[in-house]
């Protein structure tokens, strides 16, 4: 006896697994882009960062001391194309803890800026002395000066 | 003539939608942990050295920069490829910098190079040369 059996046909079962299969398939790819896009601008950042960094230029234009104290003003000439900030400076690698004033200033392109700031061991006459200046960037440039 | 008896192709679209709804679960589900721990998977960092200098026969200070997002801590130094035989374990928060000892055996007049790793694996190369 024929048995009637009810239930999806063939067409049906195979939209079913298409729909299945392109809703897989929509939510992973919406995923991996996001993942992938979030990549991508971390890595342009990096890189713009680091571009950044191998073409910054600065010189150090004048240092002036008094003869007296032991306190010391240079001229930084900022000669890339964009801003630098002065963050740091090193005299024979100590760390400059006061300044007067010009640290953290912008420096545009093109610029002079005066850093004044008190040098962390004695200055003596006709010595020679390393000036480390480091810009936010984290570019170190050295100077020799003599004084 | 022999009566050949299989499965009727209800059952065979049943077994087919059964496989696809497995396939893509374990597809889904695999991809997206991959994908996932992608995208929480830390980069390391980035940090710079100031300045650094070898003071005496066993000290080497260096001033060093952390330029990412996220605070560091120093975790082991080389010397000429070498461990060193030891090193301040300092916390660098981001946009500071902080002063670390690295100890090893110095003679004035010799140039050494240095690898500085933090725990998150970010590492810094420089070289000082020893002058004391």
């Amino acid at each position: 006896m024929f048995r009637n059996r009810s239930g999806v046909s063939e067409i049906q079962a195979s939209l079913i697994i298409l729909v299945i299969v392109s809703s897989a398939g929509a939510i992973l790819y919406s995923t991996s882009l996001e993942v992938l896009n979030s990549y991508e601008e971390r890595m342009n950042y990096e890189k713009e960062a680091e571009t950044e960094r191998i073409l910054e230029r600065v010189c150090l234009a004048s240092v002036y001391w008094n003869g007296i104290d032991d306190n010391l003003t240079i001229t930084v000439y900022n000669y890339c194309e964009f801003d630098i900030k002065v963050v740091e400076i090193y005299i024979n690698s100590n760390k400059v803890d006061t300044y007067q004033y010009g640290k953290e200033s912008p420096i545009l392109s093109g610029e002079l800026r005066e850093i004044s700031f008190l040098c962390p061991e004695n200055i003596l006459s006709d010595s020679a002395y390393s000036i480390i200046i480091v810009t936010e960037r984290g570019v170190p440039s050295e100077f020799l000066w003599y004084s | 003539m022999k009566a050949r008896k299989g499965i009727s192709a209800y059952i065979a679209v049943l077994f087919l939608v059964g496989l696809a709804v497995a396939g893509g679960v374990i597809l889904y589900t695999g991809l997206l942990g991959s994908l996932g721990s992608l995208s929480t998977y830390e980069l390391p960092g980035t940090i710079s050295v100031d300045a650094a200098s070898i003071g005496n026969t066993t000290t080497c200070f260096a001033y060093i920069r952390n330029l990412g997002d996220e605070s560091v801590v120093i975790n082991s130094a080389y010397i000429d490829g070498e461990d060193a035989t030891s090193v301040s374990a300092v916390t660098i928060n981001p946009d500071t910098v902080q002063k670390v000892r690295i100890d090893g055996a110095f003679v004035s007049g010799t140039k050494y190079g240095f690898k500085v790793i933090t725990t998150d694996n970010t590492q810094v190369v420089f070289s000082v040369k020893a002058d004391f």
